[in-house]
């Protein structure tokens, strides 16, 4: 008798494991396209076996759910969204700074021929345009027509120079501020850390490894504060995870301990520190803002100063060579990209061509070979080789820049998916599976259901015929 | 290797995107007919596209000098031309006056030389484009200026004594080479002289001095060597100025070609390659299509 008992008691331990698996498949199923859910996987164990007078008698089953999470991998997916967005983020300053830059290439069709130049908005344009307004001078000197045109041109080229160095100055105060927002994220992330931390601490005081909900989502949290600077976590025993950075030396800086945000990021003149200790950042993208910001554009911009202070310094050496005080082309201040301008007491009428009679061109000669002239900076010139020599290596430099880190985003994304999908393939869900898990678990539900029914049955038995006896 | 629904939509939204990427650049470039257009597209071709386009507008810059050069050369060798036609004129009166010595006719000689002599002038003087072209490089005022004699002729011709009046301008032709289009400074001393000399005879002519016209015509000839020799020299900048414009030209061809085939796409093998990425792309979309409809839900009926 107290046989027919205990098998109805294990029957429901059974029919609670299969809901209890059915649940999971549900819930799994439910998050199929969740990025950053792992799927969890019923176990069913035992629950032992008693001895009875009958023999051994089962206490039934139960289940437990784990997640199917690999430490290494997940890993792994950080750092390579942590490289994958460093890229990114110098990609985009690049190709601002490239735009900023306004040099490409067009194609003007004619009916007979196709003729590719580069776009007269460009500094290249200005510069030849200017030179060559000199060379036009030199061959017709008494035409005022010819003076204006020089003034002119001067104008568009310290123009564009001007322009052209405030758009790169601000695509460099964009990136400082992107990487002033992104540490603000990564701030809030931190806290959100060390917030769920504290929850998955508390829920699995009494069991390990239970919170699997909150687990999912630290997990997407420090795959974004990855993303942002590069980091590494390890798990202390509670629960919680150690959040760390590291210096420029390579020292590991604790971000998030336990419970709490120990060292908050900060952003101070391109330098982001943790608490007082400045980090040395190797990929994510503040490091990819600061770094394009700091690195390729500014080179432009040295080189473009650099160029502007040759152009001034020649250009004046060449129309003023004994250097009379307010006789200056370009004013002697302006040296840089920035402050290049035309002298104020230069105008058409003002301009000289030659420096005696009406007809001489020597002035005019000279300034328009400034052109063709090769510099050499261990001679005390700003720049080497000729002008258009130095801007055409400047411009090929930040399209290398961007070119070169172009393919990087193409084969580090490459990486980063392959990386992503060895994760899913171990904590991704399969719907395929699922269905046929709950296939399994309702054939298993089913199957408990009728042991239920055979067992009442024989009870039905027992109770109507003992009673038929009895009566 | 396991395959959850996740990787499969990442795979192949990760292939599309590729595809797209390829598609819309080789698009971009066949519809420009351009494979390079931005420096990263080729750093090292743009870079050197910039160069070679600064060295293309400075060609056509020494074009147009060169071209300029020439209008002023045409226009110094049609006044020497002209001084010329005026030396044979008046060498030809020297003779005929000679034998006429006492005539009325010699007189009328001598009348006829005074307009050539103010011909001469005023070819001397002349202006192109509001220069003088005969002034060296002191070209805003008039290089030659006459003193009248006591009987209101021109009386002697001074060449100026202004800066620049011995200087020559040289226009560049090319970074390395200049050219001189006008006439040195000393063919316009000369081209006084020879008016000089003109006057001379001219004065010779009226006196009636026989000796006085030999020795006149013969400066008068000597003279005229130097303008000669000054025609001479005028042809040889034109010629060296029309050579260096076919070189010119030949070499900014050369340059476009260069530039077209730094920066050119070449069509017939882009077009290749973007039916290629449109057959990938229709290929991947048709796969996906199929793949990702398909599960076990599709076969099972769970009761």
């Amino acid at each position: 008798m107290s046989g027919l008992f205990s098998i109805l008691g294990a029957t429901a331990t059974a029919l609670d494991a299969q809901s209890q698996a059915i649940s999971v498949a549900s819930n799994n199923i439910a998050n199929v396209n969740n990025p950053d859910y792992s799927e969890e996987v019923a176990s069913y164990q035992t629950l032992g076996s008693i001895e009875t007078p009958q023999g051994p008698q089962s206490m039934g089953i139960t289940v437990s759910v784990q997640q199917e999470r690999s430490a290494v991998l997940d890993q792994m997916v950080q750092q390579e969204a942590s490289l994958t967005s460093g890229f990114t983020a110098q990609q985009n300053i690049l190709q601002q700074a490239q735009s900023a830059l306004g040099e490409n290439i067009t194609n003007s069709s004619t009916s007979s021929s196709s003729v590719s130049s580069v776009s007269t908005s460009g500094l290249s344009a200005a510069l030849d345009d200017f030179f060559n307004a000199f060379q036009a001078l030199a061959a017709n000197p008494t035409d005022s027509g010819q003076a204006q045109t020089v003034v002119q041109q001067a104008g568009v080229l310290t123009d564009r120079f001007q322009q052209v160095d405030q758009n790169l100055s601000q695509v460099q105060a964009a990136a400082e501020s992107e990487a002033g927002s992104d540490v603000d994220s990564a701030n809030q992330l931190l806290q959100q850390v060390a917030q769920l931390n504290m929850q998955i601490a508390a829920q699995e005081s009494g069991d390990p490894g239970s919170a699997l909900a909150l687990r999912d989502q630290r997990e997407g949290a420090v795959e974004k504060l990855a993303a942002l600077i590069p980091i590494s976590v390890k798990e202390a025993s509670n629960g919680t995870d150690q959040v760390s950075s590291t210096d420029a030396s390579g020292n590991s800086v604790t971000l998030v301990s336990g419970v709490a945000v120990t060292n908050p990021l900060s952003i101070s003149a391109g330098v982001v520190s943790a608490g007082s200790t400045a980090l040395g950042l190797s990929s994510g993208s503040i490091q990819g803002e600061l770094s394009a910001g700091a690195g390729a554009v500014q080179t432009l911009r040295t080189s473009l100063d650099q160029l502007a202070s040759q152009v001034v310094t020649s250009v004046n050496g060449a129309y003023n060579p004994s250097a009379t005080v307010g006789g200056n082309f370009f004013l002697a201040s302006g040296t840089t990209a920035g402050t290049i301008s035309v002298d104020p007491n230069l105008t058409a009428a003002t301009l000289v061509a030659g420096s005696g009679s009406a007809g001489d061109n020597s002035i005019a000669t000279a300034v328009a070979q400034v052109a063709d002239k090769s510099f050499s900076t261990a001679g005390g010139d700003s720049i080497d080789g000729t002008i258009g020599n130095f801007y055409g290596t400047a411009v090929s430099d930040i399209g290398q820049a961007l070119d070169t880190v172009n393919t990087q985003v193409t084969d580090q994304t490459a990486v980063q998916t392959t990386i992503v999908n060895q994760r899913q393939s171990v904590s991704g869900v399969s719907v395929d599976q699922e269905m046929s898990d709950l296939m399994s678990y309702q054939r298993a539900f089913q199957a408990s259901s009728e042991v239920f029914q055979v067992v009442n049955t024989l009870l039905d038995n027992l109770v109507t015929n003992l009673g038929a006896i009895s009566g | 290797m396991r395959i959850t629904n996740n990787m499969v939509t990442n795979s192949i939204l990760g292939e599309l995107q590729q595809l797209e990427t390829q598609q819309s650049s080789l698009q971009t470039e066949v519809s420009s007919g351009l494979a390079v257009s931005q420096p990263s597209d080729d750093p090292a071709a743009f870079g050197q596209v910039v160069q070679l386009e600064d060295q293309s507008n400075e060609t056509a810059q020494f074009n147009k000098n060169a071209s300029q050069a020439l209008d002023l050369a045409n226009a110094s060798y049609g006044g020497l031309d002209s001084l010329q036609q005026i030396y044979d004129r008046a060498s030809q009166l020297g003779a005929l006056g000679n034998g006429t010595l006492g005539n009325a006719s010699s007189s009328t000689y001598a009348d006829e030389l005074d307009q050539l002599i103010q011909q001469a002038v005023q070819v001397a003087n002349t202006k192109l484009n509001n220069t003088y072209i005969y002034a060296g490089t002191a070209v805003s005022q008039p290089p030659f200026t006459t003193t009248a004699n006591g009987s209101g002729q021109i009386g002697s011709v001074a060449y100026t004594t202004a800066p620049g009046g011995d200087q020559q301008a040289s226009i560049a032709l090319s970074p390395t080479s200049s050219v001189s289009p006008s006439t040195s400074g000393a063919t316009n001393q000369g081209i006084a002289g020879f008016i000089n000399n003109m006057i001379s005879l001219r004065d010779a002519l009226s006196a009636g001095d026989s000796s006085g016209i030999s020795t006149a015509s013969a400066a008068l000839a000597s003279s005229d060597d130097l303008i000669t020799s000054a025609v001479a020299e005028n042809g040889a900048v034109q010629t060296r100025i029309q050579a260096d414009q076919t070189q010119q030209q030949a070499y900014a061809t050369e340059l476009n070609s260069l530039i077209s085939g730094d920066t050119n796409a070449d069509l017939s093998q882009t077009i290749v390659k973007l039916n290629q990425a449109q057959v990938a792309y229709q290929a991947s979309l048709q796969t996906a299509a199929s793949v990702m409809h398909l599960s076990l839900l599709n076969y099972v009926n769970l009761q």
